[in-house]
């Protein structure tokens, strides 16, 4: 058996210890892990490939060597193989081996001792794991870590910081929040104490209200009672109107006419469905109408008692009031009252006033001539003194009824148109100055003082009837002479150049005229109470007369007077102007 | 003669018995987890490594095919390229444990011939990467946690940033406040 081995050992040129050799180099060539063996005094005897490749030696440059060439920290080696050879298990280090480039790479070194047939310790494996990889990336997270958390530490630091000055600006804001909080606070429970007190307030005006709307409810019922009686009413006024014995036409604001009664057609023979609802000067195109038109004009003028004749014999006095509610005019109201039969009535009259005063004229004249002739032949006549005394009373009768006659002739004439004028261009004191010489001599008798006083301004030559004037002269001397007892009488006479006219006015200090009678003064047959106790002779047609006489000429009369202290009688006609031949011819 | 001869023998022995020793105790040192497979890919020999890391018992992994302990298919490729190419480095595979669980590794192997024999088997070493996989966790959950961190840090940017928003809404509130008060002044 020995022979056999011993044949086998020689026949394959070192036989199994060849394929122990081989395998432990395939083996340990393999073996990925870098791997060396060291004898007991810690040179060097084997390595492999791995082990080449970790420490950049070849194996003949390490073989031989101490081991402690390759490590940086040779007193950790010596402790790692102490450790080794004490015990029989693998023991582990992290070392950092220097390679031949001198470069440190940390490896992990695992040790096992080796020992023979005695437990003696014989060597040691040595098996090195690089972890540099594993160590740059330990290195790299921790130093990843630490920055990171360093940074965090920062950013919790500036967190902290900002964190503590937002609680401060928070707690200031806060603090002035809630003070605000605390005034708005305040503010609404005023306001809601003011809202309360508003409410109650309003709660009891809507009780009030409540009352008022009972009693508007009340109110509601009598208006609609009393909207029904203005109802009845308005019929009945409507009833008035159209029964009314007077035209009526009402005209609105917009001057349109907007009411005609009934009347209205007899007296203009219209239809009042057509002229209803125009204005007054589309009412032009109805040709019976021409005349009111004309009068009242297309504004509605003022007009009262005015006459027209629309138709031959009918006469119409006209007549326009303007109809205010609570002083805003609303429109005007045209009366127009049928005065033909008085017209009529005043005709015959005025024509039997005419014939009887030219009858009575005619015999009077010759009583007139008759007595006079006896007056002035009395003394031849020897008619005793008592009977002359009748004679000459009798004279002066039936001179103030001669008077009286004519007076009322000039008025019927007037009153009929037929009062004929004669203009003619005069100096004004030609006219007046034989009636002032007259009745300077009376006056003087009465023991009045007389005055005249004229106005040294240059008159103007007037246009008049110098018959007329003279008479209405006289008319306001005479009345002045006879209802002043004492003082004075003050003829003025003056030029108002800017007016154009000329004025001769009349001053006594006689009885006056009662201010409730002064309005009628120019009325015809008027005579004021207080003169006609003083004298029952006046007629009461002098100053109608003088009225009628003083407008023909375009001119003016008027008077102003106080009971007790006297009577200021006045009368303008103009310079002469052409318009006053166009009143002339009016008359 | 005869003697020298024996001596000669008994030196070779004992060289042999070194031989076996060495290859015997550098197998077991190794902290590297081994084995030796024939080209079958049964398993002939085992480290104590590869013992330890796979919690089999010796006697379970020798005479088992390797691929019992791989994971399903590596063991067939890994083994058909080392037999192809002679060695392959560096694929990555997984252990199987006994029991659960995996051990993420890394294979070299190298195919072993025989003079005159050819290729008689496979050594197969396998670098545990379950401290790097673990690492990698570690660096997913540090990179995790810095996230986090990130994300607490921009939660309490986002919160500064809500209180600066807030404060400016304070101002303006205290501003609408102010006008209110001024208007009840002027009412008053």
């Amino acid at each position: 058996m020995e022979e056999e081995k011993k044949e086998d050992l020689n026949n394959e040129d070192g036989g199994e210890l060849e394929d122990l050799r081989r395998y432990i180099e395939d083996f340990t060539s393999f073996l990925p892990l870098a791997f060396c063996m060291v004898n007991p005094l810690d040179y060097i005897l084997d390595s492999n490939k791995a082990f080449q490749e970790i420490s950049g030696y070849e194996k003949m440059e390490v073989v031989g060597n101490n081991i402690d060439f390759l490590f940086k920290n040779k007193g950790r080696l010596e402790s790692l193989v102490a450790r080794v050879a004490s015990k029989n298990t693998a023991v582990e280090e992290e070392m950092m081996l220097l390679n031949k480039g001198k470069r440190e790479v940390p490896v992990k070194v695992s040790a096992l001792a080796r020992r023979d047939d005695e437990g003696n310790f014989s060597g040691y494996f040595l098996t090195l794991t690089d972890i540099t990889e594993s160590k740059r990336f330990e290195e790299e997270l921790e130093r990843k870590i630490r920055e990171r958390t360093k940074q965090l530490e920062k950013a919790k630091e500036r967190l902290e910081e900002s964190e503590a000055i937002l609680e401060v600006k928070i707690a200031a804001r806060t603090k002035e929040l809630e003070d605000l909080n605390e005034k708005l606070e305040e503010r609404v429970e005023e306001r809601t104490k003011e809202i309360e007190e508003k409410a109650e307030q309003l709660e009891e005006k809507a009780e009030e209200m409540k009352k008022t709307q009972t009693a508007l409810l009340n109110l509601a019922e009598d208006t609609d009672k009393a909207s029904k009686d203005a109802e009845r009413e308005k019929e009945k006024t409507m009833a008035i109107i159209k029964n009314f014995v007077d035209g009526v036409l009402f005209f609105n604001k917009e001057k349109k006419l907007i009411l005609a009664n009934s009347k209205i057609k007899e007296m203009f023979d219209v239809e009042v469905k057509e002229i209803r609802g125009k204005r007054v000067e589309e009412l032009n195109s109805f040709s019976s109408m021409e005349d009111l038109i004309k009068l009242i004009g297309k504004d509605i003028r003022e007009v009262f008692r005015e006459e027209i004749s629309p138709q031959e014999g009918v006469f119409l006095e006209v007549t326009t009031i303007p109809v205010k509610k609570e002083e805003e005019e609303i429109g005007t109201l045209v009366n127009i009252h049928d005065i033909t039969r008085e017209k009529s009535i005043e005709k015959i009259k005025s024509e039997f006033v005419s014939v009887a005063a030219h009858q009575l004229r005619t015999p009077l004249a010759g009583i007139k001539w008759t007595l006079q002739t006896i007056l002035e032949e009395e003394e031849d006549a020897g008619i005793p003194e008592e009977i002359m005394q009748f004679i000459r009373k009798a004279y002066e009768s039936n001179d103030r009824m001669v008077n009286l006659v004519n007076d009322l002739l000039n008025v019927t004439r007037i009153e009929e148109g037929r009062y004929v004028y004669e203009p003619e261009e005069l100096e004004f004191m030609d006219v007046v100055n034989p009636v002032i010489e007259a009745y300077t001599e009376h006056i003087k008798n009465k023991n009045l003082e007389f005055e005249v006083k004229k106005t040294e301004k240059e008159l103007p030559k007037v246009k008049v009837d110098k018959e007329k004037i003279g008479i209405v002269a006289q008319n306001f001397l005479d009345n002045a002479m006879k209802y002043t007892n004492e003082g004075k009488i003050t003829l003025s006479i003056d030029y108002d150049k800017e007016k154009g006219n000329i004025s001769y006015s009349v001053t006594d200090t006689g009885v006056g005229i009662p201010e409730d009678q002064q309005k009628r003064m120019f009325n015809k047959f008027f005579r004021a109470a207080n003169v006609q106790r003083m004298d029952t002779e006046g007629s009461g047609l002098g100053l109608f007369i003088a009225k009628n006489i003083i407008e023909a000429h375009g001119g003016e009369v008027g008077f102003h007077s106080k009971p007790g202290e006297g009577s200021t009688f006045y009368f303008l006609v103009p310079e002469h102007k052409e318009n006053v031949d166009e009143f002339f011819e009016e008359y | 003669m005869v003697n020298e001869e024996e001596n000669k023998v008994k030196t070779l022995l004992e060289d042999i018995s070194l031989l076996e020793s060495y290859i015997q105790e550098l197998f077991s040192f190794t902290p590297l987890p081994l084995c030796f497979v024939n080209p079958k890919g049964m398993v002939l020999e085992v480290n104590p490594a590869f013992v330890k890391a796979t919690g089999y018992d010796e006697y379970d992994i020798v005479g088992e095919n390797l691929k019992a302990f791989m994971k399903e298919g590596d063991a067939e490729k890994i083994l058909k390229e080392v037999l192809e190419k002679d060695s392959v480095k560096g694929k990555e595979t997984v252990i199987k444990k006994k029991g659960e669980g995996d051990i993420p590794v890394t294979t070299f192997a190298k195919s072993r011939k025989i003079k005159g024999e050819g290729v008689n088997g496979a050594f197969f070493s396998f670098f545990d990467l379950t401290q790097v996989k673990e690492k990698e966790i570690e660096v997913k959950e540090t990179n995790k946690k810095l996230e986090e961190k990130m994300e607490e840090m921009e939660k309490i940017n986002r919160l500064t940033i809500g209180r600066e928003v807030k404060m400016v809404e304070l101002k303006e509130e205290i501003e609408n406040l102010k006008k209110e008060l001024k208007k009840y002044k002027k009412e008053e």
